[in-house]
């Protein structure tokens, strides 16, 4: 289990860290890079992606940038294959675009006034769209939702064909757009055995695309909390977030790594053991535990990895 | 009468000056703002308008950074205001968003097609949007029924660094325009009017702010000019009309050479000081040469022209 990858998510904590000092602070902690979330509408105020993802790739010069995840039914595919390419330009091609469809139930939908029911069939659809306007011959492109002729796209990525398409979620529709579009895999909040089982359905459905499944990279977005106990930290990350979120939320020490040192490894192993080869993490605390909970995460967890 | 303000566009440079030198220089030379332009499809290569001023943010400090413009009908307004929020965040209050609804040549229309969006309706849509994003940026919780977007309590954060939010400002001269400058705008940005015109356009947007009841006295007056350093008007003037042809594929219309920003030091003080006479405050230059020698000349008028305004 040799020379894993992990990555914290930058998220909900511009007031306490900047941008520039949370960079630094990640590359010298030894991650191997930064994810940004998309929260366009959510109760507790958060910055929008694209312009951080830019600033990350102003302020670092290795390591990967990525999104977990955009939620892609929301915008234009045009603009935002221009924005994908953009940032790959930026960053001389370290970015890895983690997409979803959102969830049924979401605001962001209705904010930007896109019916629920077709956030699959848009997502499919932005997907090809994306990989169309990457390519290096003008796009002629006849769907369901958009229609048009001859559009070519410049810069280009510099990753050819593209930058990597993770998905996110681990719904029957995210299984299949995975095998159908993903470079990556990295659902959120799932137990070992269901990332297991979600596994071998992408294996099908990747045979039926006929893709080979090995070029799929495996990932997940990781909840984490270091802590006394198993108890412990699950009961106060549980609170922390349920704090955060307005609703009840439990974080479940079968999908998250809570605890000790020994309890998070533990978990993690269990995860590693499905060929997860790329951790997002995610600390589970209130603001100001959050870089301490880094530390914690980067000095007693990672090495163990490496 | 204040200082007047000057300001360059970064547009389609990335191949030839990189973000952080470009800010660097313009920062250092005296200016005062910092823009980009939009291009989409089927046209120069050109960077994402919104990730290309959030690398500006992170590599300049004092200046005004922001779009001139960003075609609005192509962005969804809650994502334009987000975005636009973050980068107010990220520079400490420094964004002006300068809004067009996308002209007429070839690849603007491309852009509207590929994003399905219907042009005849640009205008429509615009006016929407200038009313959600403010919407957006001061108040909470927003509800909303029109004809492109319904919603109902929505909450967006983090509110604008500027209050009571970033600076809208109209680019163009179509009456729509002008009509939406009075209305939603903290700034008119039309492209080389020429004073004659500047004024019968700024006496349109009086008249439109009397019937909305804004006051347009508090509208900051830009205007948005093809710019050349020369031996003389009409040399400049060649060199301008040579790289347009080229950037855009037809010959474009320069019959007025006061209404662009062309020839030596003192023709460009000249266009200068005829255009502060009728009010206009903030000028932001378009050099159109070909891309090697579009930082040096940037640099030459603030050698030789922006100290004697200062």
């Amino acid at each position: 289990m040799a020379n894993i990858k992990f990555g914290p998510l930058y998220s909900r904590i511009h007031e306490l860290v900047g941008i520039k000092e949370f960079a630094d602070t990640t590359v010298q902690m030894d991650f191997d890079a930064i994810w940004v979330p998309d929260t366009l509408i959510t109760r507790e105020h958060a910055l929008d992606w694209t312009p951080v993802v830019g600033a990350f790739a102003e302020h670092t010069k290795d390591i990967m940038l990525g999104t977990c995840v955009v939620v892609v039914p929301l915008r234009y595919p045009a603009i935002l294959a221009k924005q994908v390419a953009t940032i790959d330009y930026m960053s001389g091609g370290r970015f890895v675009l983690g997409v979803g469809a959102g969830p049924r139930a979401n605001r962001n939908l209705e904010a930007t006034g896109v019916d629920p029911r077709e956030r699959g069939a848009r997502t499919d659809e932005a997907l090809e769209i994306l990989k169309g306007l990457w390519s290096d011959k003008p796009l002629t492109h006849n769907g369901r939702f958009y229609q048009f002729e001859d559009m070519f796209m410049e810069p280009k990525p510099v990753q050819r064909p593209g930058p990597p398409i993770w998905v996110g979620g681990h719904s029957e529709g995210a299984l299949k757009r995975t095998a159908r579009f993903g470079d990556g895999f990295m659902p959120t909040s799932l137990t070992a055995a269901t990332y297991a089982r979600a596994v071998v359905k992408i294996e099908r459905y990747a045979e039926e695309f006929g893709r080979d499944p090995r070029s799929i990279t495996r990932a997940l977005h990781l909840s984490f909390r270091m802590g006394n106990s198993e108890e412990e930290a699950s009961a106060q990350a549980s609170e922390d977030m349920t704090n955060r979120m307005g609703r009840r939320v439990k974080i479940r020490p079968q999908d998250s790594a809570v605890g000790t040192v020994d309890d998070c490894l533990r978990s993690i192993e269990r995860f590693l053991s499905c060929g997860i080869e790329h951790l997002i993490v995610n600390p589970i605390c209130k603001r100001p535990e959050f870089m301490g909970q880094m530390e914690l995460f980067a000095t007693q967890i990672m090495p163990q990895f490496r | 009468m204040p200082d007047p303000k000057f300001g360059v566009i970064y547009s389609r440079l990335h191949p030839v000056v990189p973000i952080p030198e470009f800010a660097t220089t313009i920062e250092d030379s005296g200016y005062d703002s910092l823009w980009v332009t939009e291009g989409l499809v089927n046209e120069m290569p050109a960077l994402d308008i919104i990730l290309a001023l959030g690398a500006f943010v992170q590599h300049t400090q004092r200046i005004t950074v922001g779009t001139c413009v960003v075609i609005a009908p192509l962005r969804n307004p809650a994502i334009l205001a987000k975005e636009t929020a973050t980068l107010d965040f990220l520079s400490g209050g420094r964004v002006v968003l300068g809004v067009g609804v996308g002209g007429s040549s070839n690849s603007r229309s491309d852009a509207f097609d590929v994003c399905g969006v219907d042009p005849r309706q640009r205008g429509a849509i615009t006016d929407e949007m200038l009313e959600i994003m403010t919407k957006l940026w001061t108040a909470r919780p927003v509800s909303h029924q029109g004809r492109f977007h319904s919603f109902e309590n929505i909450e967006m954060g983090p509110a604008p660094v500027q209050k009571p939010h970033p600076p809208l400002w109209a680019g163009g001269e179509a009456e729509g325009v002008l009509r939406r400058a009075a209305r939603w705008c903290q700034g008119f940005v039309p492209s080389n009017p020429g004073v004659e015109e500047y004024l019968r356009l700024w006496g349109r947007i009086e008249g439109y702010a009397d019937r909305y009841g804004t006051d347009a006295s508090k509208i900051t007056r830009a205007v948005h000019l093809y710019f050349a350093m020369g031996e003389s008007r009409e040399e400049a003037r060649e060199t301008v009309r040579a790289t347009l042809a080229k950037r855009y594929g037809y010959e474009p219309y320069l019959p007025d050479l006061r209404a662009i920003l062309i020839g030596t030091p003192d023709d460009c003080a000249q266009t200068i000081e005829d255009h502060m006479k009728i009010g206009v405050t903030h000028f932001v230059l378009n050099c159109a040469r070909p891309l090697p020698e579009v930082k040096g000349d940037y640099e030459r008028f603030a050698e030789t022209v922006l100290p004697r305004f200062k």
